[in-house]
């Protein structure tokens, strides 16, 4: 009987244990993907395939619709393109590379839930007969394209039958920003990256994104860098025995001791603008500002990259983030302030005061149309944050005068955005 | 898991070579075993240390008050009625037990719980509210030491509906699995002060959903980590 409590206790404690949660990308190995005689899409094919999508397989897993997006990501000389399909169910979303092989298209990717770990690896084809052969040649998607493959759970070979059919365009008829929270989605979402670092906003079109969100901070020594919380701590960052707050260290002691959670390094904002404008398509930057101490800075290099984009023919609008008065303060210290593109989050009385762009207001305090439309009639532009639950996403498109949502679920977004009749 | 590593090695020595003391009259309320007496009550607190995942750089460890009353039905049947107050928001629950006897020192119980949470509180000026429901089936097996050492280990599934939220007047629509996970218990309970007893017990529940992070208004689909620590006098 001892024995018997022993073991029950051992096992409890084994339980017990915290188990770290995980949602890594499959394996993406596909033979015929990966032969020679497949060639890479161009951008522009992607772009033909573009458009909302009806499941006739694969419902129960993914819902009935799924919008369709293309995007790339440039990495040195090397472009690389994605198209992106936003899925109802779960915040589900699958991210494809397109080979041509034959007079056949071939998308391979992986697809996740962001609300849970679900993951699996899929591979698609539209073969010739439907619509590849006309895709190829120039013509856009229209209701005979059809792509039919199949999908699986994690590491397993693809078995289950999918099917999506062309039905519509993308809707595009009111413009919207699709914000990404923390560069692309956060840490706890078991992304392939790290909140608030290169890697995750290479990754945030793919996600959906037009724009993102970033946090702001100064090192000791006065370099703006990127990340969140207040000081380093467990969430973030590998254990390194560093605590305390970021304005504590130098950039180079941070660059040279410390990693964020999937091994990258504390970014400096102008590496994190310098990937935007460079490797993504992304056309809107939301600069959140911790602390008053960074306007100065962040004034000087915003300008800097919005006068870099504008020499390319770019767009890109970067705004600095106004959180709170401590903030606005320092704001207002700026020379011509009024001319500086800014974002304020807490009142619209302020948001006129600066001539700011953008209006931000916590979703939690609900659609405010009336004011809404009152920062509109002054030319201004109102987004909402953070909105992460489909419902609210929803409501908010249907019933809502938003220009944008700020969200860490930016493919949830896309869906209802893209989705829309 | 170091606090459980660190009291498994108290577990061997509580079995040490004393005067057996029967389990009738000893003051329990955890421990799985048909009741004598009418009512017995305990107070004393829960500490629950939410996952950095849902409240980021904020650390809580919120302590809720704990008033944890039984009542003898009938035979082996006991009632379990519990509160965890913390004055903005609050869980009541309760629920039938069945417990015998499976040996001279082992015993058992199984019940289920249904609970009931709601909470009122300004988050940032904005004003929510949050209600619903939860129900916990259980299986309890305890292990009577000597010297009145009462070990309970205890397993439950942990299921969440109706909950509703709303910010302001805004609607927080969030879709909850009704099968929201489980969770594990160990408890001792031994004489203390007078004719009090004490209970000490580490619970580790696994869900995705906890009712007192209502207000953070989270929308994951997986099982999150919440470690809770048991301190409790029974009177």
């Amino acid at each position: 009987m001892k024995q018997a409590i022993l073991k029950a206790t051992v096992a409890l404690a084994l339980l017990s244990c915290k188990r770290d949660l995980e949602a890594p990308v499959p394996s993406l190995a596909w033979e015929e993907f990966t032969s020679a005689a497949a060639v890479r899409l161009p951008g522009s094919t992607l772009q033909r395939i573009e458009g909302v999508y009806t499941l006739e397989q694969g419902t129960e897993d993914f819902g009935t619709l799924a919008p369709a997006k293309w995007s790339y990501t440039v990495n040195g000389t090397d472009t690389l393109y994605q198209l992106s399909f936003f899925l109802e169910k779960q915040s589900a979303y699958i991210i494809c590379e397109g080979r041509r092989l034959d007079s056949s298209i071939l998308l391979n990717g992986y697809w996740r839930r962001m609300v849970n770990t679900e993951t699996g690896r899929i591979r698609l084809t539209i073969a010739k007969e439907a619509g590849a052969g006309s895709l190829l040649n120039g013509a856009t998607a229209s209701t005979s394209v059809v792509i039919a493959g199949v999908y699986g759970f994690g590491e397993t070979v693809p078995d289950i039958p999918i099917r999506l059919r062309y039905s519509q365009p993308l809707f595009n008829a009111t413009p919207f920003q699709i914000l990404a929270h923390r560069c692309g989605g956060r840490t706890a979402d078991l992304l392939p990256a790290s909140e608030n670092s290169v890697e995750m906003t290479k990754l945030a079109a793919r996600f959906g994104a037009t724009g993102i969100e970033t946090d702001v901070q100064l090192t000791k020594d006065g370099v703006p860098v990127v990340y969140h919380d207040a000081t380093l701590n467990e969430r973030l960052i590998q254990k390194n025995g560093l605590v305390g707050p970021v304005k504590n260290y130098t950039y180079a002691q941070l660059y040279a001791l410390v990693r964020l959670t999937n091994g990258e390094h504390i970014p400096t904002l102008r590496e994190i603008l310098t990937t935007v404008l460079y490797n993504t398509p992304l056309q809107f930057v939301w600069l959140d500002s911790k602390y008053p101490e960074s306007i100065a800075i962040e004034r000087q290099i915003q300008a800097e990259f919005m006068q870099k984009a504008a020499a390319m023919g770019r767009q890109l609008e970067i705004v600095i983030g106004i959180p709170g008065e401590e903030v606005m303060t320092a704001f207002k210290q700026l020379p011509n302030y009024q001319s500086v593109p800014s974002l304020v989050e807490y009142s619209p009385e302020e948001a006129s005061a600066v001539h700011a762009r953008v209006w931000a207001p916590d979703w939690t305090l609900g659609l405010q149309n009336e004011a809404v439309a009152a920062q509109q009639a002054q030319g201004r532009r109102v987004f909402t944050w953070t909105v992460d639950i489909p419902e609210n996403v929803q409501r908010y498109m249907r019933e809502g005068r938003f220009n944008g949502i700020l969200s860490n679920f930016p493919s949830m977004t896309a869906y209802y955005y893209y989705a829309r009749q | 898991m170091k606090r459980l590593l660190f009291c498994l090695p108290l577990l061997f020595c509580l079995h040490s070579f004393a005067q057996d003391i029967p389990i009738e009259g000893q003051k329990r309320i955890f421990f799985p075993y048909p009741m004598e007496k009418g009512w017995q009550t305990s107070v004393g607190f829960i500490a629950t240390t939410l996952p950095l995942d849902i409240t980021e750089e904020a650390h809580f460890r919120v302590p809720a008050a704990d008033i944890h009353l039984l009542r003898k039905l009938a035979g082996k049947f006991y009632t379990d009625i519990r509160f965890n107050v913390q004055g903005v928001q609050n869980l009541a629950t309760l629920g039938p037990r069945w417990a015998t006897p499976l040996s001279k020192r082992m015993s058992m119980s199984i019940g289920n719980d249904v609970g009931f949470w709601f909470g009122r509180i300004n988050v940032g000026g904005i004003k929510t509210r949050g209600h619903g429901f939860q129900n916990y089936p259980n299986l309890s097996v305890g292990y009577r030491f000597n010297k009145r050492i009462l070990l309970t280990v205890r397993g439950e599934a942990i299921m969440n509906f109706g909950v509703q939220t709303e910010a302001g007047s805004t609607p927080v629509k969030s879709q909850y699995r009704f099968l929201s996970g489980s969770a594990y218990s160990v408890i001792l309970e031994q004489p203390f002060a007078g004719k009090k007893s004490m209970t000490l017990g580490f619970r580790a529940m696994y869900t995705d959903y906890f009712w007192q992070t209502w207000t953070l208004f989270e929308n994951y689909d997986r099982n999150l980590f919440f470690p809770q620590f048991i301190v409790g006098l029974i009177l």
